[in-house]
């Protein structure tokens, strides 16, 4: 049995003074949407403009329509990543979208985003529906 | 058919000024980590941020774990007070963080019960601060 103090308590009890992005700092909201008039693979919404240097919070989410699925022998789903222009999975990826859900962002490590840009979503395997809409909700706190 | 008032509505349609904690408070969020070097160990408590006096924990915060790891999560005094004890793997909100002050300020308290290889224990505590 031991006692452990996490990095960020050690450093305040330290006189070190935190960015607010990590000890205290304000929550900020987006939101955003759009319709994917066709689900076919690569094809990819901008949604919002993150700010820069903002960090993802992982109570964010998506919410998407259903996306359906190609049968070429066996049935595949239709899938999808979210993440950056620079990183198109950043904050992780629905295997399965054939019908419609809520995918809350299970990849957030707290970093900053660097460079600001819009949130991208990119279908990876395609869709039968077409004019399916995604809607993002996204929460981030903003540093210095 | 039934009309049935929120204790706050109710109280804000009688004319009442309400603690902003409970009504459009601002939001503000704390993030700390742990990342054990060795194994963890049953009875492990492991300190992380630090909340401010009469802060109102919100049931929209999260612990990750980077493996399974048998914890639950609380303040000094009430170890399982937002968590149960139970198997923590990836990210598990603050079940049963209910809004109410904390009253001092202090940490949040992960209080570890498994043996694990090295886990890393990360939090994301969203409170609202009352006057």
């Amino acid at each position: 049995m031991a006692e452990h103090k996490g990095i960020n308590l050690t450093a305040h009890e330290d006189g070190t003074v935190l960015d607010p992005g990590v000890w205290g700092g304000k929550v900020q909201a987006m939101h955003d949407t759009v319709t994917f008039l066709s689900t076919a693979s690569g094809n990819a919404a901008y949604l919002g403009w993150i700010p820069k240097n903002a960090r993802i919070l992982p109570n964010s989410f998506i919410k998407y329509g259903a996306m359906g699925e190609i049968n070429g022998g066996s049935s595949v789903s239709a899938s999808f990543k979210v993440g950056t222009l620079g990183d198109d999975d950043k904050f992780g990826m629905v295997s399965d979208a054939k019908n419609a859900g809520t995918f809350q962002f299970t990849a957030v490590d707290n970093n900053k985003i660097g460079e600001s840009g819009p949130l991208v979503v990119t279908i990876a395997n395609p869709g039968s529906i077409d004019n399916v809409a995604v809607e993002a909700w996204i929460f981030y706190v903003q540093t210095g | 058919m039934t009309i049935y008032n929120g204790i706050n509505y109710d109280k804000y349609m009688a004319g009442q000024v309400l603690d902003q904690g409970l009504w459009g408070g601002k939001v503000q969020v704390a993030y700390d980590k742990f990342a054990y070097t060795a194994n963890s160990g049953s009875g492990d408590v492991v300190k992380l941020c630090k909340l401010p006096k009469n802060a109102r924990v919100l049931p929209i915060s999260v612990i990750k774990t980077s493996a399974a790891t048998t914890l639950s999560v609380g303040i000094e005094g009430a170890t399982d007070k937002f968590v149960s004890s139970g198997s923590v793997n990836g990210i598990t909100t603050f079940a049963k963080a209910d809004g109410t002050q904390l009253g001092v300020e202090g940490p949040i308290t992960v209080t570890i019960t498994s043996t694990n290889t090295a886990p890393t224990i990360e939090v994301w505590v969203f409170y609202v601060q009352a006057g």
